[in-house]
């Protein structure tokens, strides 16, 4: 089974406005928002509970931080919205070793059941028509989101996912 | 005889300028910092451009990603291609490799540590000093010590690419034991085809003097503290390639 993980911060977010900015200087005029999220994908065994693994990921808080982040999921070939999904650009690295993490977060946290992560960052734009065309997407990651040579991207539909705290196993701070 | 002028490029999170351009001084250039808010064409009077190490632009996106797509950087690719000197030290390497001023390589996250990793690190020339303007008066195999400090120092491409860079004597620098960043054939600096444009990932600046390298080369404890230390040799390359 693999989980989706999506990280995103609940401050400002200044990458996201430098790449804002920049793409504008860059041609893109009617560019309006940026929105970045680390996206962590994790590859876990198939009898994994999806809510509660998330649930003891966030409160190992390596890759989460509950001051400033936002932590959401979905799980492939599950529930998907019926309205038309707005695209996102998946950005990662073609030579990645994330081993040292999923070590990590399983022997020193105790986060069962994960057998390998793979991380990615996800980018949104919006313009004066709304979210930005595949077009866009892939004129922004040729520019300037994805560097060719080391990195690959991919242009998808955005997932429906479900936060973090709708699920019963969701930490609270004040229990830390 | 004028000394020959040396722009040392300087955008927001930049922080080893000044230790740049004094050591150019000291080999004997007229180096000045020039900011990214100053006008990018004054930039063309310039015969030779460093782009000092630190954070530019936080590094966000990528490190040297979005520096190299400012107007400065536009004024050095250019004047690269008409033979001026350029050379990135590195976050100015990741700048360059960035621009494109390398071919189709690139500096990547750090393997398989994965983080940023700070050492002094032996640097061996390891192609003959004559490929590189930065290198040529440098005995053949000469070995530096200088400050590894990167998160990003992974010079990566196809495998084929860094077979044919072997070839042509373009990995001009390697570090001496197992490169500590993961980097192809142990690169620690790559030149362009010409050899005017060298990508130096490890800090010569920040070990330019004999204080600077007291514990790391005890050896330096006899000699002045004030005197430029032997890593300074590639400054001092440049400055007689510049004359």
């Amino acid at each position: 089974m693999r989980i989706d993980v999506v990280i995103e911060l609940i401050i400002p977010d200044n990458t996201a406005f430098t790449v804002l900015t920049a793409l504008r200087h860059l041609g893109y005029a009617e560019l309006q928002a940026v929105d970045r999220a680390e996206h962590i994908i994790l590859t876990t065994d198939e009898n994994a509970q999806p809510s509660e693994l998330v649930a003891h990921l966030a409160q190992a808080e390596v890759v989460f931080n509950p001051n400033k982040h936002r932590l959401s999921y979905s799980v492939e070939n599950g529930a998907t919205s019926t309205e038309p999904a707005e695209l996102e650009a998946l950005v990662s690295d073609k030579d990645e070793d994330n081993s040292r993490l999923v070590r990590l977060l399983t022997t020193t946290f105790g986060v069962s059941g994960v057998r390998d992560i793979e991380r990615a960052v996800g980018w949104r734009l919006r313009d004066t028509h709304g979210p930005a065309s595949r077009e866009r997407l892939e004129w922004a990651c040729r520019e300037l989101l994805a560097n060719r040579i080391s990195q690959r991207y991919d242009i998808r539909p955005r997932p429906h996912a479900a936060s973090v705290r709708e699920t019963a196993a969701a930490p609270t701070k004040g229990g830390r | 005889m004028s000394q020959p002028r040396v722009a040392v490029l300087v955008f927001p999170g930049t922080n080893s300028e000044e230790e740049t351009v004094d050591a150019c001084r000291d080999a004997g250039m007229d180096a000045r910092p020039i900011l990214w808010s100053e006008p990018p064409a004054d930039l063309r009077s310039y015969q030779a451009y460093v782009i000092p190490g630190g954070f530019a632009y936080e590094d966000r996106v990528r490190a040297g990603a979005i520096a190299a797509k400012s107007k400065s950087v536009d004024v050095v690719r250019e004047e690269a291609a008409r033979g001026k000197f350029v050379l990135g030290l590195c976050n100015g390497a990741q700048v360059v490799a960035e621009v494109g001023l390398l071919g189709d390589i690139a500096i990547a996250r750090n393997l398989p540590s994965g983080h940023f990793q700070c050492r002094i690190v032996d640097i061996q020339l390891s192609s003959p000093p004559k490929c590189c303007v930065f290198t040529a008066a440098m005995a053949p195999g000469t070995v530096l010590k200088m400050a590894m400090a990167h998160g990003e120092g992974r010079f990566t491409g196809t495998p084929a690419l860094f077979d044919r860079l072997e070839r042509e004597g373009r990995i001009a620098f390697r570090f001496k034991d197992r490169a500590p960043n993961g980097a192809m054939h142990d690169a620690a600096g790559i030149t362009n085809d010409r050899g005017n444009v060298l990508a130096l990932m490890p800090h010569p600046e920040r070990v330019a003097w004999n204080f600077n390298l007291t514990f790391a080369r005890p050896p330096s404890r006899r000699e002045d503290p004030r005197s430029p230390s032997h890593s300074h040799e590639i400054f001092r390359s440049m400055a007689a390639s510049l004359a």
